[in-house]
């Protein structure tokens, strides 16, 4: 049930110093019987998903039993009838209009429960009790921005498969609303252990709320000493390249744990603050910083580095020097408006972050962009082995330039 | 194989001198030239109704986003002028009845009035292309009221009305792409007509076809005239 | 009918052959083939070009099984140089089969070329397979003989829907396999209309889609016509086959629903050419509507797909168990109703998207569908009830259709039901239920009815154990690789995604087992096809003891369908009644006393 082995220590930098505990699935309350649990895996003990595991069930051994009458008939009747040489069919009616209507209303009356008996959970798990906590999500390609009811972030992330992913911390036992936008295409944010989910549409708010069951029981304890339990958040409509890694990862503590995981303070030198919002905002899984070939065009060796486009004039070595502010508006620009000026090479693909990142973000990653080039000022060789960031670093600035172009597709 | 085929090889040859539609037999998988006509009108009337169903559509994102931005599709047609729309549907009215005199022609076999019904037609549409396109297509292009992204007009009174433009023009647009399919259509008759005498009383499905068509786009511009001229 | 019946027509084709017989040198026998106007050489050709698909399809299905076989993730290994001593740290990428034949260098590639596999599975199998899959071919061939007529009502326009479906296939797949389309079969707004908004790909693509929408209206506006206007003399609306009828009800569908698909689409390409606005968000515009639209036309699709296939079992059923279908009324009617309901339930493909009140409606409407489905299958149970029952392929075709259907309708009910469906949707729940459904309804039923009218259409028997073998695979392989979707789907595996976290790989490797055991099963019955093609031995023209009309022709057909024009004087169904026509009566024995229907 665990996901994924942890990553070696010499690894998890830069993308998982941030990770706190293993991922872990086992469910707090599981007293449901095998079958449940084989289609549901985990249990909650919230309501409305109660309710609809449970119409889920009623459906099931109702459809085991219309399937069981059905097909054991046809089974019996093709080898008691099976066809012999030179004997007709024994004959019977071609019809039977009392059986026909029989047939049709006895199920029919079975569909007419069914609609009520979920319309009634599908109400309630859509609209939220009002004194609900208020979280925002804006799904964006590819990953969840989040913003906390005291307007801070996340800042917590852990390596799923391939992608960082955020943990967004949620209290237990106090119901939690997802208002839910898109910053591009349509999304949908769906937390299957609750049962529910619902689409992230551009321009528009939707929203879904859950109410963890209080923790205790099977949930773990963290090294800090408070109790948590884990649910997944995936995409569910499809939304391009990097959809199947487009998760979240909800992790329920006390309420009082909470109220300080939601302060989203981050720590270091500017570089690493920097370093910290974009691997928060999923900036790695497009962007490497190691001169590798990514999606995106490396953020190795970029800072004060001449840039070719193909829709704008190049960036000359001349221009970089002659303007103090150049590069940092260059990457402002292409933080905000990515489709302003599209690398050479490479394909514009990206979301604009104008309303996700601030100003004050943006300032933090561009002290980053510098720390990451040789013409940067703040640019720190480290000893060998230790990172790996820093192996890559010795590579030639141009190699690591003209890496990108040739790979891409 | 021979060939079904309802126009050539169906011909019977041994009166080469009688006009085309005394000539013409039906295609062999029928029995009877009624059954034959009585045929190709159901599947052309059911061909009309797919017609119907795609301008259904338009007229429904037209009801929606006209219920959305109100205030857009109102100051969008104040924009458009109703006396050159009214010009068009007498236009099109006009061209309209000649089509259907042009299919009695044929069933009482007056050829000659038959092929000038159906010139007056041909004219019918060219002037409603004329009119079009001098008077409101390229007039308000030029002023930059253009559809979606490419609309430029500076003294645009709500931030939707790109949006009614590409309304107008998508509806408009594809109506005038089935006044061009009807025009051919019955240039194409015209032209068999002129040539061969090919309607007459016994045998005009494609006239009658092509008038049904034409009697279509006449009636899809009399249900948008209104919504995109006169409603306010 | 017509009084004016007339035998003249038919002199002078007694000898002529039968439609397969070449003609003249090869060259001539080609263009008699692409010229042709008889339906049965259009059916052979839609046949041909519909299995092409097929194949094409489903080897994307089962590229797209492999990649799934693995999660993708990034291993880290140490590796310390044992000259050196120097320790350096390796990241690989792991778990793709794209990636791994070196379709991609990396894993981002690999998902895009995965989000290219699925949308050419999802585009070709939907528009150009399942859509025309039985009603462009059996149906093509099989109608116009069933109804006793000569050819379908225009026989041109039948040739150019061949013509406008090949043309806008070739279309479809050149820009999928040169370009890649990423936008999934659904082509939703607005990931379809932004992102590579420059390129002409996707545009392209929605082109060729609305394209084959014109091969499917004109085919369905011939059929219509067909039906209503050349009967033979003696055929009532209720003397015709179910297959007619269900032919005729997916006709009328396919003539109502694609014209609203072909403007959503043209508007879609003018988004992207012009960016008219209407579904940028941005602009005002609603991408949601999209979607209405889209499944306006796309769910009475579903029923294109199913009921020419109900329509095939309604004809394996009654005459591989030669007995009477039961309830003959309610299943055309039935027929007809679907038809009905499925312009009503377009919502239920979003329910994560829409307003409470609109959820309700269509949840509602969406339970009423079940009601004539239901009645569809306790019919064909109860058909089988006293019957002289034969277990051939196409019988074992018809009993794993009502199996694999009957699953694929009762899982649609949890999804009808709004608060289970709020789980499922988008989930691989909704994956194994519409192939259940789609594929375990079309395909299955297009198998069993090519087993059937195989030797009619070819003139050749296929080698039966060999059928029994293949029809075993495909129905083992089938539930193999969907029954563990439902369970994926329930645990919260979402649909389309590329990889997954690790927990769901079990039953994903079941599910790509499956996926090689029904491709062995089809792979049985093409050797099996192409061996009775070149040494089949030679068919009856009533191998079976229809009694619907194709049986009294020779088979294959003569070029005319028929000698002299059949004069229908029994029901297609009256098994206990009626001699079949060119049987021997010691094979088919008929009770002493038959009832009175």
């Amino acid at each position: 049930m665990t996901p994924q082995a942890p990553i070696p220590a010499a690894i998890a930098e830069p993308v998982s110093t941030l990770t706190e505990g293993l991922v872990a699935f086992e469910p707090a309350v599981n007293d449901a019987g095998w079958l449940q649990r084989l289609f549901f895996r985990a249990n909650t003990v919230w309501e409305p998903a109660v309710d609809s595991d449970f119409l889920f069930m009623a459906i099931w051994w109702f459809s085991v039993f219309w399937f069981v009458v059905l097909i054991g008939l046809s089974i019996f009747w093709t080898i008691r009838y099976r066809r012999r040489p030179g004997v007709p069919a024994p004959v019977s009616p071609s019809h039977n209009t009392k059986l026909e209507i029989a047939w049709t209303v006895i199920p029919s009356l079975f569909l007419i429960y069914l609609f009520f008996a979920g319309f009634e959970p599908y109400l309630q798990k859509l609209v939220a009790p009002k004194d609900a906590l208020e979280f925002q999500v804006s799904g964006q390609k590819w990953s969840w921005n989040v913003v906390y009811p005291n307007g801070r972030k996340p800042t917590e992330v852990v390596r799923i498969g391939t992608q960082d992913i955020k943990v967004v911390y949620v209290p237990a036992d106090r119901p939690t609303k997802f208002r839910l936008t898109s910053s591009d295409v349509i999304h949908a944010w769906w937390i299957p252990d609750f049962r529910t989910k619902i689409d992230c549409i551009p321009n528009r708010y939707t929203s879904i709320w859950i109410e963890p069951e209080p923790l205790g029981g099977k949930d773990y304890t963290h090294e800090e000493g408070y109790l948590y339990r884990e649910h997944w958040v995936f995409c569910a409509e499809y939304c391009g390249q990097d959809h199947s890694e487009m998760a979240a990862l909800i992790r329920v503590v006390p309420y009082d744990v909470w109220l300080t995981k939601i302060q989203g303070k981050l720590e270091g030198e500017p570089w690493e603050i920097g370093r910290q919002i974009a691997q928060i905002n999923g900036c790695f899984g497009c962007h490497s910083v190691d001169g590798a070939a990514s999606t995106g065009p490396t953020w190795l060796n970029t800072y004060g580095y001449p840039r070719e486009f193909s829709n704008a004039p190049a960036m000359t070595q001349a221009d970089i020097d002659g303007d103090a502010v150049l590069m940092d508006n260059y990457i402002r620009e292409s933080i905000y408006v990515p489709s302003a000026k599209v690398r050479q090479g490479f394909t514009n693909g990206m979301t604009p972050y104008a309303g996700v990142l601030s100003e004050e973000e943006v300032s933090s990653i561009t002290a980053y962009f510098k720390h990451l080039s040789d013409r940067g000022g703040s640019f720190e060789p480290e000893p060998p082995g230790d990172d790996p960031e820093t192996d890559t670093n010795e590579q030639p600035a141009d190699e690591a330039d003209a890496q990108p172009a040739s790979q891409q597709p | 194989m021979t060939a079904i085929d309802p126009g050539t090889a169906g011909e019977n040859k041994l009166s080469s001198n009688a006009p085309g539609w005394e000539r013409y037999k039906q295609a062999e998988h029928f029995r009877t030239q009624e059954d034959e006509f009585d045929a190709c009108t159901q599947g052309f009337w059911l061909f009309l109704a797919t017609e119907v169903l795609l301008f259904a559509g338009l007229f429904c994102f037209y009801a929606i986003y006209r219920l959305k931005y109100p205030e857009a599709f109102a100051n969008g047609s104040h924009y458009l002028d109703p006396f050159y729309g009214g010009l068009n549907t007498v236009v099109l009215l006009v061209s309209s009845f000649t089509v259907a005199m042009a299919i009695r022609c044929a069933q009482i076999n007056n050829q000659r009035w038959l092929n000038i019904n159906l010139v007056i037609t041909l004219i019918c549409a060219f002037l409603f292309f004329f009119i079009k396109l001098t008077f409101e297509y390229i007039p308000k292009l030029s002023q930059g009221k253009a559809p979606g992204a490419f609309f430029s007009y500076p003294y645009a009174h709500d931030p939707h009305e790109p949006l009614w433009w590409s309304m107008y023009y998508m509806a408009t647009g594809v109506h005038a792409l089935h006044v061009l399919i009807g025009a051919s259509l019955l240039g194409f008759v015209l032209f068999r007509s002129v040539t061969k005498q090919a309607y007459g009383p016994k045998h005009f499905t494609l006239l009658e076809n092509a008038g049904l068509y034409w009697h279509l786009v006449d009636l899809i511009w009399i249900f948008l005239f209104p919504l995109l001229y006169l409603i306010h | 009918m017509s009084s004016n019946h007339d035998h003249d027509h038919d002199d002078g084709h007694h000898d002529e052959g039968s439609y397969l017989t070449p003609r003249g040198t090869l060259f001539e026998t080609v263009l008699s083939w692409v010229y042709t106007i008889d339906h049965k050489k259009i059916g052979v050709m839609y046949l041909t070009a519909v299995l092409t698909m097929f194949f094409l399809g489903g080897v994307s299905a089962l590229a797209v099984r492999l990649e799934l076989l693995e999660p993708n993730r990034i291993d880290s290994v140490l590796t310390i140089d044992p000259t050196t001593g120097a320790e350096s740290i390796e990241t690989i990428e792991k778990g793709s089969f794209f990636k791994s034949i070196g379709l991609a260098d990396n894993l981002a590639e690999a998902n895009i070329v995965y989000n290219r596999a699925f949308t050419l599975h999802g585009a070709i199998m939907v528009f150009m397979v399942i859509v025309p899959g039985i009603p462009a071919t059996l149906g093509n061939f099989m109608l116009p003989l069933m109804l006793g007529a000569k050819d379908v009502a225009f026989p041109r326009l039948n040739l150019l829907s061949w013509y406008i479906y090949v043309f806008g296939s070739l279309l479809a797949i050149l820009v999928i396999l040169y370009m890649g389309v990423e936008t999934g079969w659904t082509f939703y707004t607005p990931y379809s209309t932004t992102g590579d908004i420059s390129q002409w790909r996707t545009t392209v693509m929605v082109a060729s889609v609305f394209v084959i929408g014109f091969s499917s209206i004109l085919t369905g506006l011939n059929f219509i016509v067909t039906v209503h206007k050349l009967r033979a003399p003696g055929m009532g609306w209720f003397d015709m086959p179910l297959f007619i009828w269900a032919i005729y009800a997916t006709s009328i569908i396919q003539v109502l629903a694609t014209p609203v698909i072909g403007i959503t689409l043209l508007l879609l390409m003018f988004e992207r050419i012009f960016h008219i606005g209407i579904f940028d968000p941005g602009m005002g515009g609603d991408p949601v509507l999209y979607q209405h639209f889209f499944w306006f036309y796309s769910h009475p699709v579903v029923y294109v797909m199913i009921l020419p296939a109900f329509g095939v079992i309604n004809e394996l059923i009654p005459v591989h168990a030669r007995k009477h279908i039961f309830g003959y009324n309610a299943m055309a009617f039935a027929s007809l109703g679907i038809a009905a309901v499925s312009f009503m339930v377009w919502g239920h493909h979003m329910f994560a998207s829409m307003g409470e009140i609109a959820a309700a409606v269509f949840s509602a409407l969406t339970f009423l569908v079940a009601i004539p489905t239901a009645v569809k299958i306790f019919n064909w149970v109860a058909t089988l009830y006293k019957g002289s029952i034969a277990f051939n392929t196409p019988m074992l075709y018809a009993l794993s259709f009502i199996f694999i259907f009957l699953i694929g309708g009762l899982t649609g009910l949890p999804l009808a039901t709004l608060a289970t469906d709020l789980h499922l949707h988008d989930s691989y729940f909704i994956v194994a239920h519409f192939h259940y459904v789609m594929m375990g309804g079309t395909i299955i039923a297009l198998t069993g009815g090519l087993h059937h009218w195989w030797p009619k259409m070819f003139g050749r028997m296929y080698n039966e154990p060999v059928g029994l073998l293949g029809g075993s695979f495909v129905f083992i392989g089938f539930n193999v690789t969907f029954f563990t979707q439902f369970f994926l789907g329930t645990q919260g595996m979402p649909r389309r995604y590329a990889s997954y976290v690790d927990e769901f790989q079990t039953l994903h490797i079941i599910s790509t087992v499956g996926s090689w055991l029904l491709l062995i099963g089809f792979l049985i019955h093409l050797f099996n096809f192409l061996f009775s093609l070149v040494a089949g031995p030679k068919a009856p023209p009533n191998p079976w003891g229809g009694l619907s009309l194709e049986w009294e022709t020779e088979s294959p057909p003569t070029a005319h369908n028929f000698h002299h024009e059949p004069l229908v004087t029994h029901g297609p169904y009256d098994f206990d009644r009626v001699l079949p026509p060119h049987c021997d009566p010691e094979d088919f024995p008929l009770p002493d006393k038959p009832l009175d229907h």
